[in-house]
C-alpha cells in the first residue's frame, strides 16, 4: 500500500493543488472506520459476559451464529444489490415464497433435492424479474422490488392458505441441521457464502463493475461498462441468496413459513448499512456486512439471555441501527 | 436600485485572514478589500485558497484568525445568513436552481425576502419583483417560465437576480462564466459592468484571464494560501496575470507541431435535425480535431455519435476503413474509442473510489485472468500512468474525489491511456482546470496524437481550440458552418472563429476588448 507516493509526486512548477497532499499519515482513518462495528461487537460481548454467565459459552456462541445464519445468507445478496446502487425490498418475501415453494414441491413430489432446486430457482426467478424491471425497464429499484415483494408475500400466503406446511422428510432437515465441526451446516452455508460473495465482490472484474455501477452509474456507462447487465446480475444473485435462505430456513424449522418477509428484508438491509456499506452504493465490503449481521445477532442473543420480550428485541435492534447510523455521520464529519 | 441609492462608497475589508484545515494552512495572513462601484478579481489556481477566502467572505466559514469589516465596522459572521444581512450577496459556481419551479419562484421563493402577505406567498408580487430584477439586469425572460428550460447564461443571470433580491452592496461571483460560451460570457460581463455602474462592489472569482482583463478594476492573486500581489487596472494583461498566479510564465501552445496523416475516422451523413444538411467530418491519423459551436448548435451530439453516448442511427461511421455501428459507449470502446465527458464529477468518475479503480475501468480485462482481478498489476499500471500524466496524489488508493480538477481530468485521460485506445473523444478538456494543469493536459493530448492517436474534442475556450487543434469544425444550428485549418500560416484569428460561430446572432454587450487577437 505504501510504495507509491514518492514516485507519483514529481516535481512541478505548479503549487500543490489539493490542501493536505504530502501528508502521508492520514491513512489509518479508514481502518478506524472499518473497526468500529467489530469494536462495538466486542464491547457488547464483554458487557454480556458480565451480565450473563451463559453468554461466553461455546454452545451460545454457536447459537449466535445460527440465529444470524439465514439473515447472513440474505445479507450477502443484499450487499451486491446495495453496493451496485440499488435496493431490494423483496428479498425477505423472496425467502418466504422460496421456502413455501420448496416445501410444496417436496410434499407433492416426495423428492427433497427437487424441492431444493425449485426453491433456489424460484428465488432467482424473482431476482430476474426485479432486475428486468429496474435495470431493464428503468423502474426505480425501490418501487419495483416493493411491488414484487408484495406479490411474493401474497403468493406465499395463497399457496399455503396461511397454514404452515408440514410433513417434510428428515433427510431434508439434515441439509441444515447436521453438525460439522461443532456448527450446524446452516452456519457453514452462511460462512461459505460470505467467502464466495467476498471473493466475487472484491477479487473479480465483476466486483469492480458492481462498485463502478453503484459509485456513478452514468460514468460507468460512459466508460463502456454494461451497467444494466451488472445490475441485473446483482438482482439475480440476491434472488439466489434469498432462494437458498428460504430452502435452508424451511429445512431448519421443518415447515414452510409464509410470515418471515418483512423483518428479514429490514434486518438484511440494516445489516448491510450497519456494517458501513453506503446506502447510496459504490462503497462497502462483504466483511462489513458480516459484522453487521453479527452485531444484530449478538444484540438479539443478548436480549434473549436477559429475558427481554421478543417484541422489544426488535425495538433494540432498531435502536442499535439508529445509533450506528448516527455514529457514522459523526465519524464522517470528523 | 441595487445598493446605489445609498450615498457614498463603502468598503468591505478582510484583513489578516488565516485558516487551517487539519494541519494544512489554507490561508495565511491574507488581506482583501473591495469598494462599492468596483470589480475586484480574485485569482489563483485550484488549491491556492480562493474558495476558502470566498467561504470566509460569505459567512460559510469562520476563519482561525482575521477580521472582516465594512467601513471599519467589525463584522462577525456565524453563518451565510449573517453575511447576507450585512449586505454581501453571493452567486456560487455551481448552479443552485430548481428546474421544476418557475423563474419567479427561483428568484424569490427560496429567500426570506420573498414577497408574502401573512406568511402566504404573494404570487403576483413575486412575479412583478422577479420581472423588475431581471429587467434591471437587462434579461428578457418570462418570470413564469420553468427554470429548467433555460440556457446556461440565463440560469446564471437568474441566480444573480436571486442574489440581488436582498439588495446587497457587495456581490461575490464565483466563476460565473465557467459554463458559458463566448457570446453568453459577453452578456454576463455586460451585466457585471451595469451592476458596477449602479454602485455594487463586485468580487469576481475567475479562471478566465481574458475576461478579468476586460472587466476588472483590480486583481488580486493568491498562491499557496498567501496573497501574492494586487495589480491595478492599467497593469492587467493575461501575461501579467498568468505570471502573478503561477509564479512563472506558461505560454499557450501555438497549434500542434506535428503533421496529421490520412483519414482514420470518418463520420458521414450525421443529421442533427430534420431539414439540416447532414454533417460530414473526418479525423486523420495523428490529428487533433475540434468541434465548436454555441449551445444548441449540436456539438455534444456530434461527439456523442462517435463516443456512443448519443448514438446516431443516421450516421455512417468508418474507423480505419471499416464501417462500424456505434450503438453505445461499449461499442465505441470495442472500436478503440475512449470518451472523456464534459462533467467529470457527474459522468466521468466514481469520486469515492480509488484512482487505480477509476483508471482501470476502461481496460479491466488487461488486469485479470479468468475474471479475477490482479489488483497489484492494476495498481502498478495506474502508478505508471500516474507518472506519465504527472498526477499528483498521495497514492493510487486515494479516492479520486479528493484530487483537484486538473488531476481528475488526468485520471480520466489515464483510463484511456491504460486501455490503449486509438481515438480519444474529449469534451471541454480543461474546464475547471487551473492554468498549469491545463497546459499539461494540452501537451498530453498533442503527444497522444503525435504518437499515432486521434483526438476529437469540443471546447468553449477559443484559446484552447487554437492552441491544440489541427482543424476546427464550427457548427451552427446543427450544420457545419465553417472548417478552419489551424496549422501553418493560415491559422484563423479568434475573431474569425467567433464570427463563424455566431453567423446570425451577434453579441449584445459592447465592452472594450483588451485581448490581443492574434
Amino acid at each position: 500500500m505504501t510504495q507509491t507516493p514518492a514516485a507519483l509526486r514529481q516535481p512541478s512548477t505548479v503549487p500543490d493543488p489539493a490542501p493536505g497532499r504530502g501528508h502521508r499519515r492520514r491513512r489509518p482513518r479508514v481502518d478506524v472506520d472499518a473497526l468500529f462495528v467489530p469494536g462495538l461487537i466486542l464491547v457488547l460481548g464483554l458487557a454480556l459476559t458480565f451480565a450473563s454467565p451463559f453468554f461466553l459459552t461455546g454452545r451460545n456462541l454457536g447459537q449466535v451464529l445460527l440465529q444470524g445464519a439465514v439473515l447472513g445468507i440474505v445479507a450477502v445478496g443484499a450487499t451486491f444489490v446495495i453496493i451496485g446502487g440499488d435496493l431490494d425490498l423483496s428479498i425477505g418475501f423472496n425467502v418466504a415464497l422460496s421456502g413455501i415453494v420448496t416445501a410444496l414441491v417436496i410434499v407433492e413430489s416426495g423428492s427433497w433435492p427437487l424441492g431444493v432446486v425449485c426453491g433456489v430457482l424460484c428465488g432467482m426467478l424473482l431476482g430476474l424479474v426485479n432486475g428486468l424491471l429496474s435495470a431493464g425497464l428503468g423502474v426505480p429499484a425501490f418501487v419495483a422490488t416493493l411491488g414484487t415483494g408484495t406479490i411474493a408475500a401474497g403468493l406465499a400466503l395463497w399457496l399455503t392458505n396461511g397454514v404452515t406446511i408440514s410433513g417434510l422428510p428428515p433427510a431434508f432437515a439434515a441439509l441444515a441441521t447436521t453438525e460439522f465441526l461443532g456448527l450446524q451446516t446452516l452456519v457453514w452455508f452462511m460462512l461459505g457464502l460470505f467467502v464466495i460473495g467476498g471473493v466475487v465482490l472484491h477479487m473479480t472484474n465483476f466486483g469492480i463493475r458492481v462498485f463502478a455501477a453503484g459509485g456513478n452509474r452514468d460514468a460507468a456507462f460512459l466508460a463502456g461498462i454494461a451497467v444494466a447487465r451488472v445490475r441485473l446480475a446483482n438482482f439475480v444473485i440476491a434472488g439466489a441468496c434469498g432462494g437458498l435462505a428460504g430452502v435452508l430456513l424451511t429445512a431448519r424449522v421443518q415447515a414452510g413459513q409464509p410470515g418471515v418477509g418483512t423483518s428479514l428484508t429490514l434486518f438484511a438491509t440494516a445489516a448491510v448499512i450497519l456494517g458501513g456499506t453506503s446506502i447510496l452504493g459504490g462503497r462497502g465490503s462483504m466483511v462489513r456486512t458480516f459484522f453487521g449481521v453479527l452485531l444484530i445477532s449478538v444484540v438479539e442473543n443478548g436480549l434473549n439471555l436477559l429475558g427481554v420480550d421478543f417484541s422489544l428485541q426488535e425495538v433494540a435492534v432498531g435502536v442499535v441501527f439508529v445509533l450506528a447510523a448516527c455514529s457514522e455521520v459523526f465519524r464522517r464529519r470528523r | 436600485m441595487t445598493g446605489s441609492d445609498r450615498a457614498g462608497t463603502a468598503r468591505l475589508t478582510a484583513s489578516g485572514v488565516s485558516h487551517h484545515y487539519g494541519g494544512v494552512a489554507a490561508l495565511s495572513d491574507v488581506g482583501f478589500d473591495v469598494a462599492t462601484g468596483e470589480v475586484h478579481a480574485l485569482l489563483g489556481e485550484n488549491g491556492a485558497g480562493k474558495s476558502t477566502l470566498v467561504r470566509v467572505l460569505t459567512g460559510a466559514l469562520v476563519p482561525d484568525a482575521g477580521k472582516l469589516a465594512i467601513d471599519g465596522r467589525r463584522l462577525r459572521f456565524h453563518s451565510p445568513r449573517d453575511a447576507q444581512a450585512a449586505g454581501i450577496g453571493v452567486v456560487h459556481q455551481d448552479y443552485h436552481l430548481f428546474p421544476d419551479l418557475t423563474v419567479a419562484e427561483n428568484v424569490c421563493a427560496v429567500s426570506v425576502h420573498a414577497p408574502s402577505r401573512a406568511r402566504i406567498v404573494d404570487r403576483r408580487r413575486m412575479v412583478a419583483t422577479a420581472h423588475d430584477l431581471l429587467h434591471e439586469l437587462g434579461v428578457d425572460v418570462d418570470p413564469q417560465r420553468r427554470a429548467g428550460g433555460l440556457d446556461a447564461a440565463e440560469r446564471k443571470l437568474i441566480e444573480i437576480a436571486r442574489a440581488l433580491l436582498q439588495r446587497p452592496r457587495f456581490l461575490l461571483l464565483d466563476e460565473p462564466t465557467a459554463a458559458l460560451e463566448p457570446r453568453e460570457t459577453d452578456r454576463l460581463l455586460g451585466v457585471i459592468a451595469r451592476l458596477r455602474e449602479r454602485g455594487t462592489g463586485i468580487i469576481l472569482v475567475s479562471h478566465r484571464l481574458g475576461e478579468v482583463c476586460r472587466i476588472a478594476d483590480r486583481a488580486t492573486a493568491l498562491r499557496d494560501g498567501r496573497q501574492v500581489d494586487t495589480l491595478p487596472r492599467p497593469e492587467l494583461t493575461p501575461t501579467a496575470l498568468t505570471h502573478l498566479i503561477v509564479g512563472s510564465t506558461v505560454s499557450e501552445l501555438q497549434g500542434p507541431a506535428h503533421h496529421a496523416g490520412p483519414t482514420a475516422l470518418e463520420v458521414r451523413g450525421l443529421r442533427l435535425r430534420d431539414g439540416a444538411t447532414p454533417i460530414d467530418l473526418h479525423v486523420g491519423e495523428r490529428e487533433l480535431v475540434a468541434v465548436i459551436g454555441l449551445v444548441g448548435s449540436g456539438v455534444p451530439a456530434v461527439l456523442g455519435a462517435v463516443a456512443g453516448s448519443v448514438p446516431s442511427p443516421s450516421a455512417s461511421i468508418t474507423v480505419d476503413g471499416r464501417a462500424v455501428r456505434i450503438t453505445g459507449p461499449r461499442a465505441a470502446r470495442r472500436h478503440g474509442i475512449g470518451f472523456a465527458p464534459e462533467d467529470r464529477k457527474r459522468t466521468g468518475l466514481m469520486l469515492q473510489q480509488s484512482v487505480a479503480a477509476n483508471m482501470g475501468l476502461g481496460s479491466l480485462s488487461n488486469w485479470s485472468r479468468g475474471g479475477f482481478t490482479n489488483r497489484s498489476s492494476l495498481r502498478s499500471s495506474a502508478e505508471q500512468a500516474g507518472r506519465v500524466f504527472d498526477i499528483r496524489c498521495r497514492s493510487v488508493d486515494q479516492p479520486v474525489g479528493s484530487l483537484s480538477g486538473g488531476n481528475q481530468q488526468k485520471v480520466l485521460l489515464g483510463r484511456w491511456h491504460l486501455a490503449g485506445v486509438s481515438t480519444l473523444v474529449v469534451q471541454e478538456p480543461s474546464q475547471g482546470v487551473d492554468i498549469g494543469a491545463r497546459h499539461e493536459i494540452h501537451k498530453h493530448l498533442v503527444s497522444f496524437a503525435a504518437d499515432g492517436g486521434r483526438v476529437l474534442f469540443s471546447s468553449s475556450d477559443m484559446d484552447e481550440v487554437r492552441a491544440i487543434a489541427h482543424r476546427i469544425y464550427v457548427l451552427h444550428a446543427g450544420e457545419v458552418s465553417a472548417v478552419f485549418d489551424n496549422t501553418g500560416s493560415e491559422r484563423p484569428s479568434r475573431a474569425a472563429v467567433t464570427e463563424a460561430m455566431t453567423t446570425d446572432a451577434r453579441s449584445h454587450a459592447h465592452l472594450p476588448d483588451q485581448e490581443t487577437s492574434a
